[in-house]
């Protein structure tokens, strides 16, 4: 009886189906109903499993992209794709600065930027809502969202100033072994375009809660979480083209 | 040249940093400040490559819209709410124009919908809308490629749980070289300024 019930689960075991491995460099972000800041008419969303860069894309690793892709080199690229500022801190096009810049994350790189060096790779910039749930994870826990120390730390982090992004790996790596979400660089959402909130006629645009003070707290879902204010306040301002000194963007890829 | 991080982020950079203890946000302080609307973009829409379907069904390119100036919006067909609206407000635009101005100006409608708006259904919709096919183009693209021209128009929209989109309520003049003149954000501001932009437009072309 025992034997049959080893073997039972033996074979349960060997028929269950493994879980999708991520690729090099990258983590495997367990996916799950999660609530974001802003509601959508709906309780939660659900997510699905999917893999992340464990780090911010760096110099380095942008400027093998620009060699392969000249149209993506300063200079390059078509004007709608990337503004004025694109990778405009490079010594030259084909150079990304010293040993130490190579090590830093790339910024000053557009949303078409960012998503093309990600399809390069066979990879694609992570969802608004996937990158949330990685970046709610601490060293310990996958959701630190309530837990004030954590959320104190953020904010420390996002008041520094770095006038120049520190290298990759500077931050801390969660949880999931996902390092740099916060205090190093922003980054690059897909969706950065489906965040609708304005002070200006973009407060008209729909049944959504501006995302200011009085207004946005009260349609949040947990007021209290101050970074994520700041992350989606930043992200809402943006428009496809910036190129931006403190914006970077890591990939993602479905499982 | 239009703003790439525009007023809102400064205000809403503001207005967080007044709710809370966040108030030095890692923003770069260079951003550039918005300039005014008539200010014409340095760039072209036109540089966008993705493919798009008119109501016939026929794949074409934003380039070619091109040698006309064009007054853009993104709307859906299921819209009930704001889209007719923004239509509306378009339709004023053309009837203001004199029957000399009318041949050198297109109006285009592009759908934020791609699950939704079909060819077909963008024709029936042409119908419906009475919208003349001598001056109106609507155009449907996947997902990617509507995101992109969001993205380069600053259009934000979401799909809602209720099979709505919101979205921005806003239209665009691109010049007959696909460089956004005019940008009018927010319905009921009347079409003065619109149209003005649309003449010179139209006297540059």
């Amino acid at each position: 009886m025992r034997a049959l019930i080893l073997s039972l689960l033996l074979a349960l075991a060997l028929a269950a189906p493994a879980a999708a491995a991520p690729g090099a460099g990258m983590a495997r972000i367990p996916g799950g109903r999660y609530v974001p800041l802003f509601l959508n008419g709906r309780p939660s969303v659900e997510v699905d499993a999917f893999a992340l860069d464990r780090l911010p894309v760096t110099r380095a690793e942008y400027l093998a992209f620009v060699r392969a892709h000249p149209r993506w080199r300063r200079g390059g690229a078509p004007r709608a794709m990337a503004g004025p500022g694109y990778l405009a801190s490079w010594p030259g096009p084909l150079a990304a600065g010293t040993a130490a810049d190579a090590r830093r994350p790339v910024t000053e790189v557009s949303w078409f930027a960012a998503r093309a060096y990600c399809a390069w790779r066979g990879k694609r910039l992570p969802t608004v809502h996937e990158w949330e749930l990685a970046a709610r994870a601490s060293e310990t826990a996958r959701d630190a969202s309530r837990d004030r120390a954590f959320m104190a730390r953020l904010l420390e982090l996002y008041r520094t100033p770095r006038p120049v992004p520190p290298p990759v790996g500077s931050g801390f790596r969660n949880v999931y072994g996902v390092g740099d979400l916060h205090g190093v660089v922003w980054e690059w959402v897909d969706d950065f375009s489906s965040l609708l909130v304005s002070d200006d006629s973009r407060a008209t645009a729909g049944r959504d809660h501006p995302l200011f003070c009085a207004a946005g707290v009260v349609g949040a879902t947990d007021p209290g979480n101050y970074p994520a204010f700041l992350r989606y306040g930043f992200r809402a301002a943006l428009e496809g083209r910036a190129t931006i000194g403190s914006l970077g963007f890591r990939c993602a890829q479905d499982l | 040249m239009r703003s790439l991080v525009r007023l809102s982020l400064a205000a809403a950079l503001a207005a967080l940093a007044a709710c809370g203890p966040g108030s030095g946000a890692a923003v770069d302080p260079s951003a550039e400040a918005p300039s005014s609307a008539s200010a014409v973009s340095d760039f072209s829409v036109y540089d966008l490559e993705a493919p798009w379907r008119d109501p016939t069904g026929v794949e074409r390119a934003l380039g070619s819209l091109g040698g006309k100036v064009r007054v853009v919006a993104m709307v859906y067909t299921h819209c009930t709410h704001t889209c007719p609206m923004v239509v509306a407000e378009m339709k004023r635009l053309e009837a203001a124009l004199g029957a000399g101005e009318r041949g050198g100006v297109g109006f285009v409608l592009v759908s934020l919908d791609p699950e939704r708006d079909t060819p077909a259904r963008l024709a029936e919709s042409a119908a419906s809308m009475r919208l003349d096919p001598a001056r109106w183009t609507l155009l449907a693209g996947d997902a990617g490629a509507v995101r992109e021209l969001a993205a380069l128009l600053g259009v934000r929209y979401r799909a809602e749980a209720d099979g709505q989109i919101s979205h921005s309520n806003a239209y665009f003049v691109l010049d007959a070289a696909g460089r956004v003149v005019h940008r009018q954000e927010g319905l009921g501001a009347g079409t003065d300024a619109a149209l003005a932009r649309v003449r010179e437009a139209v006297a540059r072309r």
